[in-house]
């Protein structure tokens, strides 16, 4: 077990991955910080920026942003197989069970972002914008609780939903839809707990503690909050035993389904292209008939003919569906939420209040999208192709009409963001 | 010890039968799968190699049963799949210890040594410390048989592993074959005659889910002595002999073509006898013809 707990840690130690998004959490906490232009969680007044009771804050709120990057690593690590066609070597071994260990070492490698807050907030007092009269002395315990409370307990809970849906279904897709729907499902639940007259049973309800965390604080003073740091007491307590106990239930219900066995998917499509290969084409190959031309006529259709391609691949790109779901359901929660409910008044689901918010989100979910395909489409092999190096001298400009397309509203913002993706 | 297979048949979804009735007995020693490209090679190795389940049949290694002890075949298993991928930012030392320790080995100094071992076996010690996904298509094929003989299997089973090698990493490749010697079985599948020639003292000849011919090379070529005729021709005759005679095997030689025709006597004028080769027996069982 040891050993694949080694092992996992090792494997992803070397990932890019890791150190961009352990970066972009500091980048993110030393802004909220040390100026006023970002914020997280709520105001705080005259609290110190860095106060122990703001960096636990951070660390139990900040599962929100982690989320994805958690989902990648425990998927990773369910499904590592089939994502890198080694399940053939690995599962002709005799091993039946996923090891406990990979499972605790992504758990473990999923915390890492979270100590962005830490270096972030060590570092936020060193800013030269900063304002050095709001910043307090560093809390140790603060950093340390806050890690020990909230962020191990919170990845363990969500990196075992997301294991056991990737062993589940063996599908990338579906875990991050997976991580999106506990996004969606916390905000509902808040929503609706809100509204429980018993407080002590709204905290206990929050599988992430961060209720619990604000329940217990509430009537903090500045000065208690400047100084104190939140260790496992009381209800903290029992809300963390609880979901770290979900937790494990989860993890071991997917050891439990997990299986070493393959499944026949796509087996048989992959049968019928081999058949293909038997009948040789006996057909004389006709050449040089097709004349070569280079004329705007031609460009034009190299043109649309990259439109027509490029709309049907995005159509078809994992993270176009999931992002579209994502802001499917996004829109369906504002829908039932929003609309209706603000500074403590009910309004009526009228239709132009409907369509602001179904376009709001729609579109958000797309402009996302198109940053993140203007940043990589083309790093799927595609510039392999001769097509990009053809007599055109350019690459075909067929994906930014599509993205475009997609997101014609935007236009205020969007130049700008393409600039950077293309650099 | 032998491994014998009996009466296996394998269906997939879509009406595709890659098994039809299979039945074989692979002695010790190395035995070649022949067939041409989606003859079932990969489902029957597949199957042997406890990966997936036949619809019917039954297959034993000595006194096991495959298809119900399939840890203790895991076991002393060695499987080269056909293709294969490797995670990314591993190297090939850290990899192979992984998989020997899914293989069983717990001891660290006994698994490293192993590794050890058999990475300088296939000549990858230099490269121990690279990147797999960095390495050549021999490279990774040398990897793949590495982590093959992991544990000292019994059984061993690699699918088409030269193809794409350039033919002095094949070379390579078989001489590190031919050295696990003939305590083991190997089972070895291939598209390319050559690979059964060089190598097997037994072989199978599989089409279409079924079992063509199986035995010694040496007897199948036998078999076919003075019934493989030889002629050039011209390329509007080649359909002209295909409709009369049986022709086995059409081949371009300097740019005309060649034809084998299998016939018990001179079948026309300008007909050559030839002594017949594993290519010849393998066209001929593909055509039907003995």
């Amino acid at each position: 077990m040891l050993q694949f707990f080694f092992f996992e840690i090792r494997y992803w130690l070397k990932s890019v991955m890791l150190w961009v998004f352990t970066g972009i959490v500091a980048l993110l906490v030393l802004l909220a910080m040390s100026t006023d232009q970002v914020t997280v969680g709520g105001a705080i007044g005259n609290t110190y920026r860095n106060a122990p009771f703001v960096v636990e804050q951070y660390y139990s709120i900040f599962w929100f942003i982690t989320l994805l990057m958690v989902t990648a690593f425990a998927n990773s690590a369910a499904a590592r197989e089939f994502a890198c066609d080694m399940n053939q070597i690995i599962f002709s071994k005799p091993i039946r069970k996923m090891d406990l260990g990979r499972f605790l070492g992504s758990v473990v490698v999923s915390t890492i972002p979270m100590l962005g807050i830490t270096i972030g907030a060590l570092l936020a007092p060193l800013m030269p914008w900063a304002d050095a009269e709001r910043f307090g002395p560093v809390v140790g315990a603060a950093h340390v609780l806050g890690i020990l409370v909230f962020a191990l307990p919170n990845t363990l809970f969500i990196a075992a939903i997301i294991f056991a849906i990737a062993v589940l279904t063996r599908s990338t897709v579906v875990s991050f839809l997976g991580a999106l729907l506990l996004l969606v499902a916390d905000i509902v639940s808040s929503v609706l707990t809100e509204k429980l007259e018993n407080e002590k049973v709204a905290a206990m309800v929050d599988p992430f503690g961060n209720d619990a965390f604000s329940f217990l604080t509430k009537y903090w003073t500045v000065a208690e909050r400047n100084t104190h740091a939140l260790g496992f007491s009381g209800l903290l307590l029992w809300n963390r035993l609880l979901w770290v106990a979900v937790g494990l239930v989860i993890f071991a219900f997917a050891c439990w389904r997990f299986s070493f066995a393959e499944r026949a998917v796509g087996r048989g499509r992959r049968k019928s292209s081999k058949d293909a290969d038997e009948t040789p084409d006996a057909k004389p190959l006709v050449l040089g008939k097709a004349a070569l031309t280079y004329g705007s006529s031609t460009r034009w259709r190299q043109l649309l003919a990259s439109i027509r391609i490029e709309y049907r691949r995005l159509l078809k790109t994992v993270s176009f569906i999931v992002i579209t779901c994502a802001a499917l359901l996004n829109c369906l929660t504002a829908l039932i939420f929003s609309a209706r409910q603000g500074f403590g008044l009910t309004t009526k689901p009228v239709t132009y209040a409907m369509l602001t918010i179904i376009t709001a989100f729609v579109h958000h979910g797309h402009h996302r999208f198109a940053l993140l395909f203007r940043g990589k489409g083309w790093g799927c092999g595609f510039e392999k192709l001769p097509l990009d190096r053809g007599p055109i001298g350019k690459q075909p400009l067929g994906i930014d009409f599509v993205l475009v397309a997609l997101q014609e509203r935007d236009h205020r913002i969007e130049p700008r963001f393409y600039r950077i993706c293309e650099v | 010890m032998e491994l014998r297979i009996e009466g296996l048949t394998k269906s997939y979804k879509g009406g595709v039968r890659a098994l039809d009735n299979v039945s074989l007995t692979i002695p010790r020693g190395m035995y070649g799968l022949l067939g041409p490209n989606g003859a079932g090679k990969s489902t029957l190795m597949r199957t042997i190699a406890t990966l997936q389940e036949p619809d019917v049949g039954s297959i034993r290694l000595g006194e096991l049963d495959v298809l119900r002890a399939k840890d203790e075949v895991r076991k002393t298993l060695g499987y080269l799949p056909q293709d294969f991928g490797v995670y990314p930012r591993v190297n090939a030392e850290e990899m192979l210890d992984q998989i020997a320790l899914l293989k069983g080995m717990a001891n660290r100094k006994q698994r490293k040594e192993a590794v050890h071992e058999l990475l300088h076996r296939v000549n990858l010690w230099d490269h121990r410390k690279k990147r797999l996904t960095g390495y050549s298509g021999g490279m990774r094929q040398r990897f793949g048989i590495a982590q093959a003989l992991l544990g000292d299997p019994r059984l061993l089973i690699v699918d088409e592993p030269t193809a794409g090698l350039d033919p002095g990493e094949r070379n390579r490749f078989y001489n590190l074959l031919a050295e696990i010697g003939d305590n083991v079985i190997v089972i070895l599948s291939t598209h390319i005659v050559q690979d059964v020639m060089e190598l097997c003292s037994n072989f199978a000849i599989i089409h279409l889910g079924r079992v063509l011919f199986a035995g010694a090379p040496d007897n199948a070529v036998r078999a076919l002595e003075g019934k493989v005729w030889r002629k050039s021709i011209e390329r509007d005759q080649v359909k002209d002999y295909t409709e009369r005679m049986h022709v086995i095997s059409n081949k371009l030689m300097a740019g005309r073509p060649q034809i084998h025709v299998y016939a018990d006597g001179q079948p026309d004028d300008g007909f050559i006898a030839v002594d017949p080769d594993l290519e010849d027996v393998f066209f001929a069982s593909l055509a039907g013809l003995n």
